[in-house]
């Protein structure tokens, strides 16, 4: 009986045809004379038919249909590598964009304003670096002073305000070009002038000596 | 399944052919939904994952190296996604999921997109139903490595050269692991043997 044991496993194989020709006659012959074993092969035969007769049901048209536009819908959420957005693959959104025979003006333009908003964005952080190695923090006013709309007075006027605040409030020494940019800024408003930002020491000087001419008409 | 077929349009679809893909899916979702459905019994997780599937493959291709089959590659990253769904499902479901695991997304009876058999009666069609059920636990109940050789030879004829391959064993291991997935379920299921030579009246199929 122990013996018998041993044949389970190739008794499983057979049914699956998975011996070699040698095995094959070893357990047929085998079987011939062991009663147990003639039994085990009925029993495994018909535990296999049983089991090869679970359905996986068949699903119906519609369901297909759902399943082709779930598929779809997948395919155009995933991006193409899942470790996050920062590594998406750039040149296959693009691939799939040019798929779709999306004009290419659109195109164009999307990586135009990708370039317009990252420039945006360096000139901002630039300036802002700036304005805190020059101890006052005046980007506020500087940003208004670039415009050269007439009706942005007002705004510029209240920039200037509370950079003339801010100034009283801060306890950072300004250095002279500074003091004197924000002196101009302050008498040219009061002027109704418009103004823009010196850009060198002469321009300073120059503004400097026009606004003391201005001071003492 | 011609494996040439699959060549060219692996090539196609390398080369951006969207068609090509199309063509894949329809070949392969109706063998990618039954082989999801063996592993989790369920129509909307198999629905799922075999789609979770296509989409790999889709977003991959360019790894697949022309030398392998597609198609065991395919079933690979199949087989791959079910035995990772199970073992998160087995971390978050309690017992009970045995009674609603057929329940779908929207409430609605998975049953009713199934094909309607018009030559079966409620009846039959409610034994058919409990006696899938009840192989289909059987088969989940198996050891992993034994359940995975099972369904790709038993349901997918699989050859055991290309499962050895998959499962990273050798041929003599994959032929063990298949003699004893067939012997528990011999044991497991000899009670609905005799439930069946019973209804059948005796008769034999097949």
């Amino acid at each position: 009986m122990d013996k018998c044991k041993k044949y389970d496993e190739m008794i499983s194989l057979y049914c699956f045809n998975e011996l070699s020709e040698r095995d094959q006659k070893v357990i047929e012959v085998h079987m011939h004379t062991c009663q147990r074993c003639t039994t085990q092969l009925t029993e495994i035969k018909s535990t296999l038919q049983l089991v090869n007769k679970r359905q996986i049901p068949e699903m119906s048209t519609q369901f297909w249909e759902e399943y082709d536009a779930g598929l779809k819908e997948k395919l155009n959420k995933k991006p193409s590598t899942s470790s996050g957005i920062f590594n998406v693959d750039f040149s296959s959104i693009f691939l799939n964009i040019y798929r779709k025979s999306v004009p290419r003006f659109v195109y164009a333009t999307i990586f135009l304003l990708i370039l317009a908003t990252s420039y945006l964005v360096i000139q901002q952080y630039q300036l802002a670096k700036k304005d805190k190695m020059d101890g006052v923090d005046t980007h506020i006013v500087k940003e208004d002073i670039k415009r050269e709309d007439s009706s942005d007075t007002q705004i510029f006027e209240e920039a200037v305000q509370e950079a003339v605040t801010k100034k009283d409030q801060t306890i950072v020494h300004l250095s002279l070009e500074d003091e004197l940019i924000l002196q101009e800024m302050i008498l040219l408003s009061e002027l109704g002038e418009d103004v823009d930002l010196p850009l060198n020491d002469d321009d300073i000087i120059e503004d400097w000596e026009m606004i003391e001419n201005l001071s003492s008409s | 399944m011609i494996k040439q077929e699959d060549i060219h349009l692996v090539q196609r679809l390398k080369q951006g052919d969207e068609e090509a893909f199309t063509e894949l899916v329809d070949k392969y979702k109706g063998k990618a939904f039954s082989i999801a459905y063996n592993f989790v019994n369920n129509i909307e997780d198999a629905r799922d994952l075999s789609q979770e599937a296509f989409v790999k493959v889709y977003n991959s291709i360019d790894k697949f190296q022309e030398g392998s089959t597609f198609y065991t590659w395919f079933y690979r990253v199949l087989v791959n996604l079910c035995l990772d769904f199970k073992k998160k499902k087995r971390l978050k479901t309690i017992s009970f999921s045995q009674f609603k695991h057929n329940q779908s997304d929207d409430g609605s009876d998975p049953m009713e997109r199934i094909k309607d058999e018009q030559a079966q009666s409620p009846s039959e069609k409610l034994l058919i139903k409990e006696q899938n059920e009840r192989i289909g636990q059987a088969i989940k109940s198996l050891p992993e490595k034994q359940r995975i050789v099972f369904i790709l030879r038993n349901y997918e004829n699989m050859p055991l050269k290309e499962i050895a391959l998959y499962i990273k064993s050798r041929e003599g291991t994959v032929k063990s692991h298949l003699a004893r997935a067939v012997k528990k379920l011999q044991e497991l299921l000899t009670e609905m043997q005799s439930d069946e030579v019973i209804d059948n009246g005796g008769q034999e199929n097949g």
